[in-house]
């Protein structure tokens, strides 16, 4: 079922961050949307994952929809090392073997059972990156899902993604053309 | 299940102002000279006197079952604040209402005398049961604050990726709240041990009753047997100590578990 986004609107005090906003995006899709800072695109997002409550307008399609994000934060429990992070989201039907080698597909080898916090920046993302997509999901919400990674990285990153994903509805936002380009089937502007 | 990994001491990491043993025994010197000085037992008593005296009650059943008395009903009243205070605070995270009419009680039972308070329950509760009540009163606002904090401090994006992620509600709990509250339930524990013994002790020497610590302390008083107040008051601060360190201990275990 396609995911109908019609006239959102959305204000923080006085700023309005959305306006009148619609989009049909198809399901199965890769959509990027693009923008620059402070134009709504994580607001956008937040409606999308339920976090976030529009003035006006509705969303279609969403209903029965397992959603999973990779946050424009990492947003990992410190206090938990990178296996144990994505099994908190996972179901039991993911092994620990699989998500061991999910972990080494994205090049964390060797850093399974390390605190979160005492990894990098771009560690931190691919373990945000493996944990959205070994959950269960029909929609994937990305969120600038690059920031802190290499160019050479990032390429290999969105072919692990792509090739994870399976058909399934993507939905990135990021100002990146390049990103945008390299993971999107379409690219809408905000 | 998901683990904490192997290395993570985060709850481990607080300062500790450890007592040193030179210190001590520093001081003991000088209580002993002062003693000595002094030449008066009834104003100071000596060090070597009070544990002599320590030994000496401490060997008898009347010790015992004045400890085992106060013991049950000062921490009793310790672990049912425990309960309530973190019941409480849980709610009052949830339910704005149950924080805007516990706050005023909260302040009140804060900011009170603990001896108007005795007097007052002592109109109402028999004084067995005074140190119970008493402790429970002390102990209630430290906890409900402290876990209330920890509670509403608990990371919020941590919170909306759990709900994105549809985590359950008790892996919520044991991952996202846990390591959050519990560092500040460790040090409300901390601190409502020390103050629950002073003010429940305090209360059975106001409140006299039979076969309790506070008794013996206040016979002390009256007889002006100082090395028996010393040696009573020795009493008190080892069950204190040893018991706040029994169950911060506990308290560390369950969180490395966690």
């Amino acid at each position: 079922m396609d995911i109908v986004i019609n006239r959102l609107s959305k204000k923080f005090g006085n700023k309005e961050v959305l306006r009148d906003f619609s989009l049909r995006i198809k399901e199965g899709t890769s959509l990027s949307v693009m923008a620059s800072s402070g134009k709504g695109k994580t607001t956008l997002l937040k409606i999308l994952a339920g976090l976030e409550t529009p003035d006006k307008g509705y969303i279609e399609g969403l209903e029965n929809k397992r959603i999973s994000m990779v946050f424009q934060e990492d947003r990992l429990c410190p206090a938990l090392n990178a296996l144990s992070n994505i099994r908190l989201v996972c179901g039991k039907e993911i092994k620990e073997t699989q998500i061991y080698h999910e972990l080494e597909e994205v090049g964390l080898k060797g850093n399974e059972e390390h605190p979160v916090k005492d990894l990098s920046g771009g560690m931190k993302r691919r373990v945000a990156i493996v944990r959205a997509l070994l959950a269960p999901y029909d929609i994937l919400l990305l969120d600038e899902p690059f920031t802190g990674i290499d160019n050479e990285s990032k390429k290999k990153i969105i072919d692990y993604i792509k090739e994870k994903n399976k058909m399934r509805t993507i939905i990135l936002v990021s100002h990146d053309h390049w990103e945008a380009e390299a993971l999107g089937n379409e690219i809408v502007f905000l | 299940m998901p683990g904490k990994s192997k290395d993570n001491k985060d709850t481990g990491n607080i300062t500790k102002n450890k007592v040193k043993i030179w210190a001590v025994l520093l001081w003991l010197i000088i209580w002993e000279a002062a003693a000595r000085f002094i030449g008066q037992e009834i104003l100071l008593v000596s060090p070597v006197t009070v544990l002599s005296r320590f030994f000496q009650l401490a060997a008898s059943v009347e010790f015992v079952k004045a400890v085992f008395f106060s013991f049950i009903r000062i921490i009793g009243g310790f672990f049912c604040a425990l309960i309530a205070g973190t019941l409480l605070a849980w709610a009052g995270s949830f339910f704005p209402w149950i924080k805007e009419m516990a706050a005023p009680v909260m302040a009140a039972v804060k900011a009170a005398p603990v001896a108007s308070f005795i007097i007052l329950i002592l109109l109402w509760v028999p004084s067995r049961n005074l140190s119970f009540a008493i402790s429970f009163l002390i102990v209630l606002p430290v906890i409900y604050t402290n876990v209330l904090y920890g509670i509403e401090n608990t990371d919020k994006e941590l919170l909306e990726m759990a709900k994105v992620f549809r985590v359950s509600g008790s892996r919520r709990f044991r991952y996202i709240y846990m390591p959050e509250v519990m560092p500040h339930f460790r040090a409300a524990c901390s601190v409502a041990l020390g103050l629950c013994w002073k003010a429940g002790i305090a209360a059975e020497v106001i409140g006299i009753p039979s076969g309790s610590v506070g008794e013996k302390l206040y016979e002390a008083k009256i007889y002006l047997q100082t090395p028996d107040l010393f040696a009573w008051t020795l009493t008190i601060i080892l069950m204190s100590i040893c018991f706040e360190k029994f169950f911060l201990f506990i308290v560390d275990k369950v969180t490395e578990m966690e």
